[in-house]
């Protein structure tokens, strides 16, 4: 009798492994296809057909977003293209980042919006966007290693150019290193429309600060259907309904 | 001699009693009415505005009962009863009381007014009390600080741009602080008023200045908003109020730390209260367009800032409106344009204060060269009591077909215009302005590899221990270094009993006299190479040993120098090591 029952259960979890097995290969072999099919559909130049194809998969990852982005400025969506690449980059899509990159710098010129290439903050976020936060973690690492290690020696020894070539590095790569760090904790969206930003979180608070459609901002805080946001480029500061940005 | 003259001053004293209980007898029995006129801060008061209100005090002194009253002179006034009060006191034996009656009289025609006196008729007796004099002068003439009291040194001025407006319209309001001495505005109390009729706008600081007010010179600071009003009608527009400090400065603190702490001066808290005035509102006459405003507009006008794009890329249109009234909250009108150019909204700024820029992102869907239409700005000439247009200039934007586009594109919109509709629907090729798509990189999400945070952090914390450690050992070799001495001196006896056991343990009996020079040495601060009987002797007499003592040391000294520098055949080492042990401890004493 025990011995039945073993088997019975054996056969259950048996079965039961196989279901989630196939499932799984079978998700996976669709998604493929979908991925597949959309690629066709897009030199096709049947954007919106490739779109519905690219949003049937489930879980996306950073070429499908790339790919989405793509085909939403085709159909001269440029704001959701924008959230699209940048999806993507945050999706860890370092060998698309120049681009992405290149693509986001044509879709913000056809919003209007000024490509932020030119202050230290943004040449920064470039450096360190180029390049996975594993190696930033390591070279930052050796460095540190590397200074500690050495700095009795190279002290008595009187290399100083040496040690403070060594500090140097250290700290901007820890700067770096921050950077991206920064890059991935910190909640970031993108405008949908061009909307008012508000002191407090009511529409009463008004001020006449604008955000433009497809700027990118930092998340500070959320409260129930308002969301505190910040923009890098123009330093502005306000609370805005979560309808009117799309999180990356 | 004394007493006597104490018996005098008790009697004078008590007469003098007497005759005061006498007078206040009487005169507790003796009827009297005082009539003062003050404004509502309870200062006396000669002269007033119109409408304003005026407080009328009488008080009855003496009277037991009420009586009635008959004022003289308030025909010109309307009159409202304040509350009386009554105070009662007992004297001599007399029950009597103060009765105080206020009314609230606001004057109803401009002139000299006569207010009493007040009569009343008590025991066949007619009693008549003072009367008071009052001016009552017009808006414009009247100023506070033309009446007698010299309190009234801080005012307000609130007043509307105009009485007569139309419902949406934005009315500017001014309001002034005069005052003749330093005040500090803290905090401004605007009328109680329901909002959803009457809206405000915050208040703006235009100016602060000096002014010249019936000779004397004020401070004045002046503020600005617009009042709103939603509904037609006559409306009053309630009192406002101002919480401002005074300013005084502290002439007994003038040293540097009551300065730096803000003691220099006294500040005091102090309300002062504006004037309410009425309001009327008339209904806008009815309207088929659409309306963007209500208020006085001079111009609109419009600008592109490119006259040819790309296809498919953007350029900037303004519009400027320009006008006297507030243009703060005119919403961006809508724009008609051809359908082969869309539009967004972008920014609204105002460079100066009667102009109002609104921009737009023109998107050029469709080669060509497009006509952008005048736009209208529909509003409501408050000044003119109608509606008005202002229209702009048509413009004329060109979109230059893209380079990229393919020539297939081009042909069919040259050519067949069926065709055009289609490529309205279709969107732009611009495939060629962005990078082309990922095929062959995987669909699915690639689990970013990195250290977590605490992982990184004890890695990092690790050449940092080390860099600690080297410190701590750094550290205590320079304290070594520097103390030294110090150290060999104070372990002196522990070194001693080591280096004596190891000596022990080995049966080496030579070493016992370099043990025992070291100790000295070390104990002493000599250099061993000067340590000699002579020294030690000097050494142990100052630490205060005795005489029989000292020669057993000598002794065994003598013994130990004996045991190392000459050959002895027999010797119990035993009993040698343990005398030793036993001077070490002896020494440890007076050492």
């Amino acid at each position: 009798m025990r011995t039945k029952l073993h088997a019975v259960s054996f056969l259950f979890i048996l079965f039961f492994l196989i279901t989630i097995i196939v499932n799984s290969v079978y998700a996976h072999i669709n998604n493929q296809e979908f991925f597949l099919q959309a690629n066709a559909l897009y030199h096709e130049k049947n954007y919106q057909k490739a779109l519905n194809q690219y949003q049937k998969i489930e879980r996306k990852g950073w070429a499908v977003l790339y790919n989405m982005g793509n085909c939403y400025y085709m159909l001269n969506d440029y704001v959701n293209a924008l959230v699209h690449w940048k999806r993507a980059l945050s999706h860890g899509a370092i060998k698309a980042f120049d681009a992405i990159h290149s693509n986001c710098n044509g879709a913000e010129q056809k919003l209007g919006l000024k490509p932020d290439n030119e202050s230290m903050l943004s040449l920064l976020n470039l450096l360190s966007s180029k390049i996975p936060l594993i190696v930033w973690q390591i070279l930052f690492l050796l460095l540190l290693y590397g200074t500690i290690f050495s700095v009795r020696w190279l002290w008595i020894n009187r290399f100083y150019s040496i040690l403070t070539l060594l500090i140097l590095l250290l700290l901007s790569s820890g700067l770096l290193l921050i950077q991206q760090w920064q890059r991935q904790t910190v909640q970031r969206g993108i405008i949908l429309e061009n909307v008012n930003l508000c002191s407090g979180t009511d529409i009463e608070f008004k001020k006449n600060d604008k955000v433009m459609p497809g700027q990118e901002v930092m998340i500070i805080d959320e409260r129930q259907d308002w969301v505190h946001i910040y923009t890098h480029n123009n330093m502005l500061a306000g609370w805005i309904k979560k309808i009117y940005i799309e999180l990356i | 001699m004394v007493i006597k003259i104490g018996k005098l001053s008790q009697i004078n004293v008590s007469i003098q009693l007497y005759f005061l209980l006498v007078f206040y007898t009487l005169s507790a029995n003796q009827i009297s009415i005082e009539l003062s006129l003050t404004d509502l801060r309870a200062h006396a008061i000669a002269k007033t505005e119109l409408d304003q209100p005026v407080l009328l005090t009488i008080k009855i002194n003496g009277l037991s009962t009420s009586v009635p009253l008959s004022i003289e002179g308030i025909e010109h006034f309307n009159a409202e009863p304040r509350g009386s009060f009554k105070q009662y006191y007992s004297f001599n034996g007399n029950n009597t009381q103060l009765i105080e009656h206020r009314y609230l009289l606001r004057p109803q025609k401009i002139g000299s007014f006569n207010i009493g006196p007040v009569t009343l008729v008590y025991n066949n007796e007619t009693i008549r009390s003072n009367s008071c004099e009052l001016e009552v002068q017009n808006i414009d003439e009247y100023h506070p600080l033309d009446s007698s009291s010299p309190i009234d040194q801080t005012f307000i001025e609130f007043f509307p741009k105009k009485t007569t407006g139309f419902v949406g319209e934005k009315i500017p309001i001014t309001l002034r602080l005069n005052s003749s001495k330093p005040i500090e505005p803290i905090e401004c109390l605007l009328p109680k008023v329901n909002k959803e009729i009457i809206t405000f706008s915050s208040l703006e600081k235009i100016s602060e200045k000096q002014k010249t007010i019936s000779n004397q010179k004020y401070n004045c600071i002046e503020w600005s908003c617009n009042l709103e009003v939603k509904k037609a009608g006559h409306h009053v527009i309630p009192e406002l109020i101002i919480v401002y400090n005074t300013i005084k400065h502290n002439s007994f603190s003038d040293n540097f730390f009551d300065q730096f702490f803000g003691r220099s001066s006294i500040t005091k808290q102090k309300k002062v209260f504006g004037k309410e005035f009425t309001i009327t509102i008339n209904e806008l006459p009815p309207n088929e367009k659409n309306l963007n405003g209500i208020g006085m507009f001079e111009s609109f006008s419009a600008s592109l800032d490119k006259s040819s794009i790309m296809q498919g890329n953007g350029c900037v249109l303004s519009l400027t409106l320009k006008g006297q009234s507030p243009l703060d909250d005119i919403k961006p009108p809508r724009l008609t344009l051809p359908t082969e150019l869309k539009y967004y909204e972008s920014a609204c700024h105002s460079k100066k204060s009667n102009e109002k820029v609104f921009e737009y992102i023109i998107q050029g869907i469709k080669p060509g060269i497009w006509s952008i239409p005048s736009q209208e700005f529909t509003f409501f000439d408050t000044d003119k009591a109608e509606y008005c247009t202002l229209t702009t200039e048509p413009l004329s934007l060109t979109v230059q077909q893209d380079k990229v586009a393919t020539p297939k594109a081009s042909m069919h919109d040259s050519n067949n215009e069926d065709h055009q509709a289609d490529a309205q629907i279709l969107p732009a090729d611009n495939s060629c302005e962005i990078m082309p798509i990922y095929e062959n990189s995987p669909w699915y999400p690639i689990k970013k590899r990195s250290l977590s945070l605490p992982f990184f952090i004890g890695l990092c914390c690790i050449p940092l221990l080390y860099l600690f450690y080297l410190f701590i050992v750094y550290k205590r070799t320079r304290y070594a270094q520097y103390n030294m001495q110090y150290l060999k001196h104070k372990q002196a006896f522990i070194h001693a009993r080591k280096r004596l056991n190891a000596a022990k343990k080995s049966q080496s009996i030579t070493q016992l006299h370099d043990i025992f020079i070291e100790l000295f040495a070390q104990r002493c601060n000599i250099q061993p190479s000067l340590i000699n009987q002579e020294a030690i002797e000097q050494c142990l007499s100052k630490a205060h040993c005795t005489q029989a003592l000292l020669e057993q040391w000598n002794r065994f000294f003598s013994e130990l120098s004996e045991i190392t520098y000459a050959k002895q055949e027999k010797i119990d080492t035993h009993a040698l090591f343990n005398r030793a042990y036993v001077w070490l401890d002896q020494l440890e004493e007076f050492l």
